[in-house]
């Protein structure tokens, strides 16, 4: 276990080097002069001359690289053009909106979906099980934005049960239960169809039918024999979530005004505010390749067969 | 009895995979559902010059946010444009969009994937590594960089897939064409002389094709979901060009006073996805029972 652990760790270096020259090279080739965007259009040439030496645009793109690299160790991702306020000091306080959020969406995804594709394989081509997976391929297809809306629409303005918006710190819990539905309405389509088609699967193999013949109760060939084993393949799925439910977060955030990362990140896009679009992304992209470790990691844990390999 | 039986079955046609296939397909219902809705959709987007009740770029602020009604029968919005006609005209651009998107990110896949099956060693090993680094950034995040940098617009947007949008496919590719580069075919070819090219694109990706329009098919469905979140973002479609995404962002702030304005635009990129999905996994179910997940 502690080799495979070196080795998967060892198998991230490449990985962050080249998530970081990717995004570097996005933004190097960027078109329009980064100075006049941090100093404005009608700057004087002096001054451009100035920002250009003090952020180090006047060297050669290996090393803006290499400093670019040494600073993203130091999770120094620059400060914002327009508010001069360092980026990692914005990314970090509005990180604990988005994880609250995605918290929130991960538990009604896991709970909803894994549930309901267990009831679906068990009784497979049942009223159920085809209404399920209707449903969740519906889920699947639908904006997750718009299923926001519609969510606003219903309980927020008609019903009047939930806030139109806004964070915990103005009207509690209630404030997350709307957009956690809406962020979690996808993942949990996924997990429901995942975990539908790992359990008929489980359910075929030979210890199951052995169990059922020595007589034992089909409550426990389900939950105790085939359940376990169904879920190692749903489980690498956690991974990719992180993933669906950081990007939802950006179109999230925008309709329910939750102060999170996303909103971050829109609001960079917006001002067209360079540090801020990178440091965001960049960000979000080693929380995905950390989460992915973490779930690869569990998962070897979980399966013996994967660490022997 | 055994004769008969032998000279029966030498008789029987023999049939290729794509009638199977058919022939699987038409008897999924669900896959049918989804194959309407395609064509409809398409339909929809070739003649949306006859269908359009209305000029969806004509302005008529004495028409502004009209509800559903007989004259407007998805209402009106705030320039008093009819908005079925916004929604007829938007699937030309969601679907053209979808679709070279799709060409894009498909055909760099294809290629990529199988020069890294068929060659190997480092070949492989350089598209591999790239592919595992693009797999570490979120598609959607990733896209809306590019074109948060780059500009809005479509121009940046196909940029962005052909950048990153190939990955998953050609790990596909490559995963068949490893397991086709070994057959008998592939060697029997080599032995007549075949040129590498050949074998490539004469013999492997004829072999290889379920899994690459399957994956065309659902990914048609992630595209035109990716280019309505861009232009929600305001980063796709400009106006005053109908598309579906920034037709719902626009009517978010008419919400109260308009609901019909950003749910009925919603209602049709679900209806459109939903219907690629379907297809996508009966011909999934059709093309190779194996793949089913």
């Amino acid at each position: 276990m502690y080799r495979y652990f070196i080795r998967r760790l060892i198998q991230m270096i490449p990985v962050f080097i080249g998530v970081s020259l990717i995004t570097f090279a996005l933004f190097y080739i960027a078109p329009g002069d980064p100075a006049r965007l941090i100093a404005g259009q009608r700057a004087d040439p002096e001054v451009l001359a100035q920002i250009r030496k003090s952020w180090g645009l006047d060297q050669p793109w290996y090393v803006q690289y290499i400093k670019f690299l040494g600073r993203i160790v130091r999770l120094d991702f620059g400060r914002s053009f327009k508010t001069n306020i360092p980026v990692l000091e914005s990314i970090l306080e509005r990180l604990k909106a988005t994880a609250v959020l995605a918290l929130f969406s991960f538990i009604i995804a896991v709970g909803i979906g894994v549930s309901a594709g267990i009831i679906s394989a068990v009784k497979q081509y049942s009223i159920f099980d085809y209404s399920a997976m209707v449903i969740a391929l519906l889920g699947v297809s639908a904006p997750v934005y718009w299923i926001g809306i519609i969510l606003l629409l219903i309980f927020g303005f008609k019903l009047g049960w939930f806030p139109l918006g806004g964070y915990i710190s103005e009207y509690g819990l209630k404030a997350v239960v709307l957009p956690a539905i809406a962020l979690g309405t996808r993942p949990a389509a996924y997990f429901a169809r995942l975990s539908r088609s790992s359990m008929l699967e489980v359910i075929r193999q030979e210890y199951i039918i052995t169990a059922r013949a020595k007589g034992v109760p089909e409550k426990l060939v389900i939950f105790k024999h085939a359940l376990r084993n169904a879920l190692i393949p749903v489980a690498t799925y956690a991974g990719m979530v992180v993933g669906d439910l950081l990007t939802g977060a950006v179109l999230t955030e925008t309709i329910f005004a939750w102060p999170g990362l996303g909103r971050l990140t829109v609001q960079g896009i917006l001002d067209r505010d360079l540090p801020v679009i990178q440091g965001t992304v960049i960000f979000i992209a080693f929380i995905y390749i950390i989460a992915n470790l973490v779930v690869d990691l569990s998962y070897a844990l979980i399966d013996p067969r994967i660490r022997y390999e | 009895m055994a004769d008969e039986l032998i000279l029966q079955q030498s008789i029987r046609k023999p049939r290729s995979l794509w009638k199977i296939a058919w022939k699987r397909l038409v008897k999924n219902r669900l896959a049918l559902v989804g194959l309407s809705i395609v064509l409809i959709i398409i339909f929809i987007a070739i003649f949306a010059n006859y269908i359009a009740p209305y000029d969806p770029l004509k302005v008529d602020l004495s028409k502004y946010l009209l509800p559903p009604s007989r004259e407007h029968l998805l209402g009106t919005d705030e320039f008093g444009r009819d908005i079925l006609s916004r929604i007829i005209f938007g699937a030309r651009v969601s679907l053209q969009i979808g679709f070279f998107a799709q060409v894009i990110s498909i055909s760099l896949g294809t290629v990529l994937g199988l020069l890294a099956g068929f060659y190997g060693g480092w070949v492989d090993d350089v598209i591999m590594r790239i592919v595992e680094i693009l797999f570490a950034f979120p598609f959607l995040l990733f896209v809306i960089a590019v074109v948060a940098v780059f500009g809005p617009g479509i121009q940046n947007l196909y940029l962005a897939v052909a950048l990153i949008g190939w990955a998953g496919v050609s790990r596909i590719v490559r995963g068949q064409v490893l397991s086709l580069r070994e057959r008998d075919f592939v060697a029997s070819a080599r032995a007549v002389g075949a040129g590498t090219l050949r074998i490539l694109f004469k013999h492997i990706l004829p072999n290889a094709l379920s899994p690459i329009i399957i994956e065309a098919t659902l990914g048609m469905g992630g595209m035109i979901m990716l280019e309505a979140g861009l232009s929600f973002l305001g980063l796709g479609v400009q106006a005053p060009t109908p598309s579906w995404g920034s037709m719902v962002q626009a009517g978010l702030a008419y919400m109260r006073s308009a609901w019909w304005y950003p749910v009925f635009p919603g209602i049709v990129i679900m209806i459109v996805v939903f219907g690629f999905n379907l297809l996508g996994d009966g011909l999934r179910d059709a093309l190779d029972p194996r793949l089913y997940i």
